[in-house]
Order: structure tokens, then sequence, then C-alpha cells
């Protein structure tokens, strides 16, 4: 029995996204479930990053999920699945951020997620670490996610997408609709603004 | 650090920055940009500080508990429906939840109805389009269907425009007078939505709290708030001609309940339904003075 949960464990590492669309197509309910555990992590901390509201973020990459599941027959399986699943939430982001600017109500949910935030307990945190040393290293965080949150928009999305998520310059045109050259002169400004805010702090 | 105070070097190099992350830049180029690093303290810093918050951002990044989000997630999952061979056919979504209007809803699940009417009643000068009278111009959505949201838009036939009238001075209320205005056939649109809303339920809990009735609810008040959005684009989108009227909103079920909503996100933002949700019209009116 037990190696039989050895294979099936090396098998579901092995197959693609694509291959547990097609195998959750075919009936395979808990496929489904791998999905979610592959990208789980990756959505909520995109979303995070792109609206800085841990909270909502987590709703958020649920509404995602609940949108692949949904419209889930009708992915090609000849393109890449996690170029199809940032589109779903790089919109679902946009659309929380262009409600954001007219909503006072979640205006204020942001600012009380901030404050979690800053009480957010140390026990999470490497526990191999002095104190000094994890308050530098929380402290190096908070600014660098200001400095992140700082960056217009649009351009903070091409950021995130390169270089927390490792995404080509290609998957990046796709997911946000935008023109190669939109995103190479956006990420271009994104870096060397996110550069510029960052310095002074660091120095 | 601004790029305006930097040499020409410098603002070379801030132009290639990008490329020179990623190591795309052709080998001269890449020298190039090196000697300059060699010798420019503002660059190499400007460099060492990105590099260093991108490591830090990366390391902030946090993890979610697998297991709290997998359960909220197959909660909601199961008001879709059929998650995990048909368990949405548990008895705690039973048939009570279907509606038979939702088949209906679907095909007529779309829509935004807008037309134009003259403003002032007492036009001096009606132009033939003008309609002249108080009829509101009249958003409205359908909230129910199985399709996604999806908004299209068209242009609007020229010929079912009405533009604004001219209207002579009224020197009873100190207005001057203000010429016809030509609608703007570039700009307008026919925009139609189709929503989607999955059967709704009930929001009392009576007895033990049945926790995927509630999620059904939440999520039906979440199509709502879509449903309301889309109207809220379709206004933002309406040319404005003519539209001076102030906006009102009203959630009209088919059990003939009508209630007010105040227009504007932050009214749809704290929208709350109290009793049994039933299948809905949203619907979102001008009133022309």
């Amino acid at each position: 029995m037990r190696r039989k949960e050895q294979v099936d464990e090396v098998e579901e590492a092995r197959l693609t996204d694509s291959e547990l669309v097609v195998r959750f197509l075919d009936g395979e309910t808990r496929r489904f479930q791998e999905l979610v555990d592959r990208y789980e992590r990756r959505m909520v901390n995109f979303i995070q990053r792109s609206i800085g509201d841990r909270q909502r973020a987590e709703d958020l990459a649920q509404e995602t999920f609940i949108r692949v599941y949904r419209h889930i027959h009708r992915f090609d399986t000849s393109k890449k699945f996690s170029t199809w699943i940032y589109t779903i939430a790089s919109n679902l982001a946009k659309n929380e951020l262009r409600n954001r600017s007219r909503s006072p109500l979640v205006l204020f949910q942001t600012l009380t997620s901030s404050w979690d935030d800053d009480h957010r307990p140390l026990q999470f945190e490497d526990s191999s670490m002095s104190p000094d040393d994890l308050f530098r290293k929380r402290h190096l965080q908070d600014l660098v996610e200001k400095a992140a949150e700082q960056l217009p928009p649009h351009h903070r999305e091409v950021f995130i997408l390169r270089e927390m998520e490792g995404k080509s310059y290609e998957e990046i045109a796709e997911i946000t609709d935008t023109q190669l050259g939109t995103v190479k002169s956006r990420l271009n400004r994104a870096r060397n603004r996110f550069a510029e805010i960052i310095g002074p702090w660091l120095e | 650090m601004n790029r305006t105070d930097r040499p020409a070097a410098c603002s070379d190099f801030l132009d290639v920055f990008s490329d020179f992350v990623d190591g795309t830049l052709p080998p001269d180029r890449k020298g190039e940009i090196h000697a300059h690093l060699d010798c420019c303290e503002g660059c190499l810093r400007h460099l060492a500080a990105y590099r260093r918050g991108v490591m830090a951002l990366k390391a902030s990044e946090r993890d979610v508990d697998p297991a709290t989000f997998w359960a909220a997630l197959e909660r909601r999952l199961w008001t879709e429906g059929n998650l995990a061979g048909g368990r949405a056919d548990d008895s705690r979504i039973g048939a009570g939840w279907r509606h038979p209007a939702v088949a209906v809803a679907v095909a007529a699940c779309f829509a935004v109805v807008v037309f134009f009417a003259g403003m002032w009643g007492d036009h001096a000068l009606h132009d033939a389009r003008s309609t002249g009278d108080d009829r509101p111009v009249v958003v409205r959505a359908s909230a129910f269907g199985e399709r996604p949201l999806v908004v299209e838009s068209e242009p609007i036939p020229v010929a079912t425009m009405n533009g604004r009238a001219a209207r002579a001075p009224d020197e009873r209320r100190n207005l001057p007078a203000e010429p016809a205005v030509e609608p703007d056939v570039e700009s307008a649109r026919v925009v139609r939505a189709s929503l989607d809303v999955p059967p709704a339920g009930s929001g009392e809990a009576v007895g033990e709290i049945d926790r995927d009735a509630e999620a059904a609810y939440v999520a039906s008040l979440e199509r709502e708030l879509a449903a309301w959005e889309a109207i809220e684009r379709t206004r933002e989108s309406l040319p404005r001609n003519g539209l001076r009227g102030a906006w009102s909103g009203s959630r009209v079920s088919d059990d003939g309940w009508v209630a007010p909503v105040r227009l504007g996100n932050a009214g749809v933002r704290t929208l709350q339904a109290n009793g049994p949700v039933t299948p809905w019209t949203l619907e979102a009116a001008i009133s022309l003075p």
C-alpha cells in the first residue's frame, strides 16, 4: 500500500500541468486538488504583491481557482496552464485595485491588513536567527515590500511577474494583455524605480 | 539618483538596466556597461540596491496553509456544483437551490439597454431626434445565469441615438441658451453584460448553521456585486451628452420586492440582503429633470 502511494507521488510529480488538466477532465477529480497544491502559494503571493492585502489575496486566489474550475473544459492544453491561471489572477487583482480606488470601505480593509502585518508574530520566522537579525530581516522585508507597493500598478505587475514569478517577457505580455515592447519598457522603468526607492533606505 | 541628474553614460546604463539585469545584452554592450560600473559608484550602488532589494522581496514570500486553503476552496467549489464526482448533489446543496428561472435567465442574461433622452421640457428649438420628454435612461442587468461575466460592446447605430436638443435661454432660471449637441458616435457603445450568478439560497440560519448554505449565500452576493460593477462600468462608458440627471439603483426580486440601492461602489460594497435570496434584476436609471 505504501509502495503504491510512493508510485502515485512520483507519477504526480512527473505530470505536467496540462496532463493534470486532461486527467481531471477524464474524471480523475483529485487532479484538480493537485493543481491547487502546485499553484496556491504562487497565486496568493502574486496577488498579495499586486494588491498589498494578504487576506484579500487569499480570497482572490480562491476565486482564481474557482474560475479555473469553472472554465477548465475550455482550457487549450497545447498552451501553458501557468500563463492561463496567472492571467485570471492578474485580472482579478486589477479589478480589486480598480474597485478599491473607488471604495473607501476597501481602503479601510487595506489599512487594517497593514496593521496586521506590523504585528505579525515572530515565531513564524527562522528560529535559528538572533532577535537582532530577525529584526533587521523583518525591517528589510518591510522596506522592500513598501518599495514594491510604491510602483504604479501596471509597472508593479510586470515587475512581480518577472522577478518573483520568473515569467518570460512573452508570457508577461500574454498575461497582462499588452505588447512585448510595452512589457519591456514598463519593466525597465519598474526596475529602475524600485532601485531608486530602495537605494537610500539600504544605505 | 534621478535619471536627469546623471551624466550621459549613467543614463545609458539606466536605459539598458533591465536587459543588463536579465543578462540579455550583446557581449560588446555588456562590456561597455561593466567598464562604466567600474568607474561609477552611483550606478554600482543602484545595481547593488536593486539586487539586494529583489532578494529580500523574494525572501518575504509567505507560505499558505494548504489544508486550510483547500478546505475553504472546496466549500466554495461545492456551490459551483459537481466537485469530486457530483458532491454538489449532496443534500446540503439540494434541489432547493436550483431555480427554474435560471434556464430562462441564461438566455436573457445580458444586457444593458441605453437610450438617450432630450433634457429639458421647455425646449424652444426642438431637434427632430430629441425625445423631449423625461423618459429615463435605463441600464439593466439580469443577474442570473451560468455563463461567466462577459461584457461586450458595440457601436450604437447612429439612427438610434439622440443628441441633446438646443435650448433657448431660460430667463426665469437665469440660464443661457445652449446649442444642440451631436451624439458622440465614435465613443458611444451599447454594452451587453452576461453575468454568472448561481442559484442562490437563504441567508437565514435556523438551528445549526449550514455552512454550505452560508457559502452559497455569500457567493450569490458576490455575484450581485459583479453585476453592479458591470452596471457601473456601463454607466461610466456612456457618452455624457445630455445626461445630467441623478442616477438611482434598485434590486428587483422576482417576487416583486424592490430594494433601492445607493449607486457607486461604496454603496454596492456595503450591500447586505436579509431574508431569502430570490432571482433578481438589477436596474439603474437616470431621472432627467
